[in-house]
């Protein structure tokens, strides 16, 4: 109070203020005049007159020890966290009484199996869960921070409504009523005027697949997007083409003797990550298995590796294929499981990789020749037990597709397909099927061209994989309206290519009418929504959730609320059915299975007895966190398996030896044996996919998908007509046209994730940006010293279309040449680090890095104002917030790269350089295919 | 303990400010609430002590919304209410203990689920405050040790918070919410030292 007549004014204030609100709700407030208050001298009538909830005996019955602080006694109600907690820190008895609840992780796609520590509703520590079969109980520094992403102090907390212009960043706290109301009034319009497929669900990483199927097939549309192209479309392509009945390959690297990388970086990231990880060292440690890394950059991965080799950017395929030319030519194949399990001859594979050879390999790609064969040897030599594994460093590039398809074939060349040690497959790609969701709504019908790019034949073939990418060049270019854009666990401005066009597109309320985000933080999709609704945390809701088990059998493992959701943050199960019913029609009929926990107990009911505890169903799986059927033989060589009498019953043998019933394929009579063979057309790996060439042509494919049994797929719509691709039967290599040239000046851009990283999700988190928060540009020492450059000079980045691109997929030129005739991405201003552990062509930044909207964390922004201590705190432990205390590394340059200090900042963000490049075979996004200019500043 | 009026109305006028601001803290401006302030005797108290009440309408409604959430809800470079925050910088640390301790003595009648919310702490504050303004003697530390342990620490808030909004009522209201605390201080007898 500056004055005494101020400090009366004040007291009149709260005389006035007394009894005033009614707090719950806030909605009535009283009309009280300063007669009814202040002239009263009775004040204990006053306040008897006012309900008040003080329990004096409980005061009385609970107050703690007195203690001193300084000169002043003070009497001990709480112990924690005063002085007192000093006498005992750390507090032994932390844990004691902690209840363990299981969870899985979703800071990646891995999804480990965790367990909370939870004690008074709060969650006080995260560890792995060793009940998890695929985990095993490990968890990587990622989960380790979930307590950081649970109680990051920036949550979103409540739903919010845009108040000013799209992106303004103004905003209003509104109710979930409210937020739902006005969201179920657009998209029930939208519905019933049958415009179903504008809208849009965008999903990020989602482990919530039913929920979400659940909403958008009872809505009626079929829209929804995703960011698999921009992750592993043409590794999974590659797989398919060759068994069809999986995506996903699972390197059986535990019981490997040989593991021939191309570009995974599974010791940092990767699908499989800690999974995979822990197997590759047992396989390493365990069973002596040799492990070679041909990667354009030394990740940890590649610097843990036997060997290593730096291929020039996108040759990973040449590479593979001058190993399967030296197989061949010296006779190391396996010649049994080529003639008996694949559908080529040895002869015809002779033929086809005739030119391949380990010299062409070598001029391509500049790996030597002699390594190349005797690296061929070696993993000849180890099969069976030898495998491949591969992913982004080869797969995200122009020539993807083909770089993994040749890099599979290795695999087949030794006999080491589906073998222990080899290369396998599942094909549970998530749950084991013994559960069972509640019924599903009938699938939607639409069609819409955000989903299903005709330009890229193999994008929704065998599964709906989209091309992420183009969504929004798509909007910008008119092919596609939407009216309504739900956005769940995305951040495409920082995530995607063309950052600049994402924001455009975000911004424009012509061409997103309308947009709902659904988010546990404000990150930079948020920043242009219409609606923001607050999402609960993995530790705050439920899933039964797996991964491709690397055990080859499947498993089921159950993310649970370890407390309730703070503030009033949900999750989508637990607001669609409200969302549904709102919207009316017949939509909340798809939600008559109760609450979710009923949800929940019906999906896991069919988890069997534990016969030690006596538990079953969601209640085991409560308990246990997972549970996997031991009895299950891994997947091993499921090909051969002999078709019972029971499957043959009625079947038909055609003069391919493919078996069928009721036209549809079953099996493969292999030497007089009905074998159940690959789910292909020819019931053989198909080295030689005729289907991908038919479908890529747009042509029927009818007879070839009964055949395989796989009658999920299907040919390509009507609205695929005219959009013909030629794609190679056999895997071949494919050059990226401006890589054939490149100037002085001119370098190919590599991105990768750090292990503390995932893309765009972790960086909020404190203790994982401490280690990781900035990404200056690796450049190869050579390389810096051509171009006159040492380590922490700054360059400018300039970055290209593709030129390949600009002829194939004309689709996607959408900005005009310069005087030089080259079509400009962006720019941008990075300092560079120089070593030798990057091809001298290639230039690598990290991604993750660069955020503007996501917490002050990822921004690296400490508070601004001077730290100072706590009146009410422990003055040893907290004498200012540990934000402000340990922030050592934000950027106070003010922007000055004279003042700027190495190692400080936030970063960039890497995808700003990246043109939308997808495969023009799947519509993977090209991620390493960038040419940039690079230019030194002074 | 028998108060005699003055400090007894004094008292009250405390619990009735700690209510002021927990209703500050917790809510958004209704129409309500701002046709009450735009009554003589609330006109009277804000213009002396500078703090400038928008009119009655729903523009004023919508305005003051906008900085609330600006100032509390977020969502970015905001003023997180949680006193967790502000001392160990996540939410639900050991404070959330203390507060459940204390929610065994005093029950409020606020539904906001974070424990540590300094608008329940207000109202707590506030509802303690009426209890040592009538006449229980055994009570007499409770204002004290729950001032210490869980609204001290707002000062601090409050500066940062009054720093971020833009409109001057919740510039006023919160520079005037340190000026209190700081009498509040004195009031308790409440050392810097500690």
């Amino acid at each position: 109070m500056k004055t005494s007549q101020s400090k009366r004014q004040f007291l009149k204030l709260g005389l006035l203020s007394f009894g005033s609100f009614s707090l719950a709700g806030c909605q009535d407030s009283t009309t009280p005049t300063t007669e009814t208050v202040s002239s009263s001298k009775d004040t204990e009538s006053l306040t008897k007159a006012i309900p008040f909830g003080v329990d004096i005996e409980k005061w009385k019955a609970g107050k703690g020890r007195d203690y001193e602080l300084g000169s002043q006694k003070m009497p001990g109600i709480c112990l924690l966290p005063g002085p007192a907690a000093k006498i005992d820190w750390p507090p032994k008895d932390k844990y004691k009484g902690a209840e363990k609840v299981p969870g899985m992780c979703q800071l990646c796609s891995t999804v480990c199996g965790i367990i909370g520590y939870v004690k008074d509703g709060r969650v006080l520590k995260v560890e792995g869960n060793p009940n998890d079969p695929n985990s095993r109980g490990r968890l990587c520094a990622r989960g380790q921070a979930s307590l950081n992403h649970l109680y990051h102090p920036e949550r979103l907390l409540y739903p919010m409504k845009r108040v000013g212009k799209r992106g303004e960043g103004k905003w209003k706290r509104i109710s979930w009523e409210e937020a739902l109301d006005e969201i179920a009034e657009k998209l029930r319009k939208i519905r019933e005027a049958g415009n179903q497929e504008e809208f849009a669900f965008h999903q990020g990483r989602q482990r919530s697949k039913d929920a979400i199927k659940r909403f958008l097939d009872a809505f009626g549309t079929k829209t929804q997007l995703s960011h698999r192209s921009l992750c592993s479309g043409n590794r999974r392509a590659a797989n398919l083409a060759y068994l069809w009945e999986s995506d996903w390959d699972l390197n059986d690297c535990e019981n490997s003797k040989y593991i021939l990388n191309f570009g995974s970086n599974a010791f940092e990231a990767h699908q499989g990550h800690v999974p995979f990880l822990n197997r590759i060292q047992n396989g390493r440690f365990n069973n002596g298995a040799k492990m070679v890394t041909f990667d354009v950059r030394l990740s940890n991965t590649a610097g843990n590796s036997d060997e290593w080799f730096s291929p020039f950017p996108g040759t990973d395929g040449a590479v593979a294929l001058g190993m399967c030319h030296w197989i061949l030519a010296k006779e190391k194949y396996d010649r049994e499981f080529i003639e008996r399990w694949t559908n080529v001859t040895v002869s015809e594979l002779k033929a086809h990789l005739a030119n391949y050879t380990p010299d062409w390999a070598e001029r391509v790609s500049g790996i030597p020749s002699d390594d190349i064969k005797r690296i061929a040897m070696e993993f000849a030599e180890a099969a069976p037990a030898a495998t491949t594994m591969c992913n982004r460093g080869s797969s995200a590039h122009l020539n993807g597709f083909y770089n993994d398809r040749a890099i599979n074939l290795l695999n087949a060349l030794v006999g080491s397909v589906g073998k222990k040690g080899g290369w396998c497959w599942s094909p549970w790609g998530g749950l084991d099927p013994i559960v069972q969701t509640p019924e599903m709504p009938s699938s939607a019908k639409t069609w819409s061209v955000l989903e299903d790019p005709p330009e890229y034949p193999l994008a929704n073939v065998w599964r709906r994989m989209r091309v992420g990418e183009v969504v929004y060049l798509y909007l910008l270019q008119g092919r596609a309206k939407l009216q309504a854009y739900m956005t769940y666990n995305l951040d495409s401005p920082l995530t995607w290519p063309e950052e600049s066009l994402t924001q455009e597109v975000l911004t424009s309320e012509e061409l997103i009418n309308f947009h709902v985000c659904i988010n546990c933080f404000y990150n930079e999709t948020a920043h242009y929504a219409d609606i923001v609704l607050p999402w609960t945390t993995f530790m705050e809701r439920w899933d039964l959730d797996a991964r491709a088990s690397y055990n080859l059998r499947p498993y089921v493992g159950i993310r649970t609320p370890m407390i309730e959701p703070l503030g009033e943050s949900r999750d989508i199960r637990d607001f669609f059915p409200e969302l549904a019913a709102k919207i009316g029609g017949d939509m909340q009929k798809a939600y008559e299975y109760g609450t979710t926990e009923d949800y929940m107990t019906h999906w896991a009911k069919n988890v069997p007895v534990n016969e030690e505890t006596g538990k079953s169903g969601l209640e085991r799986l409560l308990e246990e966190g997972a549970w996997e059927n031991e009895e299950n033989a891994p997947f091993y060589e499921p090909y051969a398996r002999r078709l019972t009498d029971e499957e043959l019953e009625g079947s038909e043998v055609d003069g391919d030896g493919v078996i069928t019933k009721g036209g549809i394929g079953i099996g493969i009579l292999i030497n007089g044996t009905a074998l159940r063979g690959f789910k292909t057309p020819s019931r053989k790996m198909e080295v030689r996919s005729i289907f991908i060439n038919k479908i890529g042509l747009n042509e029927d494919c009818s007879e070839l998908i009964n055949h395989s049994g796989v009658t999920k797929t299907k040919s390509r719509p009507a609205q695929h007509a005219g959009h013909d691709l030629d794609i190679s039967e056999m895997p071949i290599w494919l050059p990226i046209d401006e890589h054939q040239a490149l100037q002085d000046d001119e370098l190919i851009m590599t991105s990768f994730k750090w292990n503390v990283h995932n893309h765009g999700r972790t960086m909020n988190l404190k203790w994982l940006a401490e280690i990781v928060h900035s990404n200056p540009a690796w450049l190869n020492t050579e390389t810096a010293s051509e171009l006159g450059l040492r380590d922490g000079d700054w360059v400018e980045l300039t970055s290209y279309y593709s030129e390949m691109l600009e002829k194939i997929s004309p689709n996607l030129n959408h900005r005009a040449p310069n005087e030089a005739g080259k079509r400009v991405v962006s720019t941008m201003r990075v300092p560079i680090v120089t070593m030798q552990g990057l091809h001298p062509k290639a230039i690598a930044m990290s991604n993750s890095c660069g955020h503007w909207q996501y917490t002050n964390v990822a921004k690296a922004k400490a508070r601004s104002e001077e730290a100072d201590y706590l009146i009410g705190s422990d003055l040893e432990s907290y004498r200012d917030s540990d934000w402000e205390r340990n922030m050592w590394w934000e950027d106070k340059s003010g922007g000055d790269r004279a003042k700027w200090i190495q190692n400080t900042g936030n970063g960039w963000n890497q995808n700003r350089l990246m043109p939308i490049a997808p495969d023009p075979i799947t519509g993977q996004q090209a991620f390493h295919s960038t040419v940039v200019h690079i230019r030194k500043l002074s | 303990m028998n108060m005699n009026a003055e400090t007894g109305c004094e008292t009250i006028a405390r619990a009735g400010l700690y209510e002021l601001y927990a209703r500050i803290l917790l809510h958004e401006i209704d129409l309500n609430t701002l046709a009450l302030f735009q009554t003589a005797d609330w006109m009277t108290c804000f213009s002396a002590l500078q703090i400038e009440i928008p009119p009655v309408n729903e523009e004023s409604v919508e305005a003051l919304a906008v900085d609330y959430c600006k100032v509390f809800i977020g969502p970015k470079d905001f003023c997180p209410p949680y006193q967790s925050v502000w001392e160990t910088g996540h939410l639900q640390s050991d404070v959330i203990d203390s507060m459940n301790e204390y929610l065994q003595v005093v029950s409020p009648v606020t539904t906001e689920s974070i424990k540590d919310h300094a608008g329940l702490q207000f109202e707590m504050m506030a509802q303690i405050l009426r209890v040592e303004a009538g006449s229980d003697e055994s009570l007499r530390q409770l204002p004290r040790a729950f001032f210490h342990d869980h609204i001290a620490w707002s000062e601090r808030m409050f500066g940062l918070a009054a720093s971020l909004a833009e409109t001057d009522f919740y510039s006023g209201l919160l520079e005037a919410a340190q000026a209190f605390l700081a009498s509040e201080k004195t009031t308790m007898q409440f050392n810097q030292e500690c």
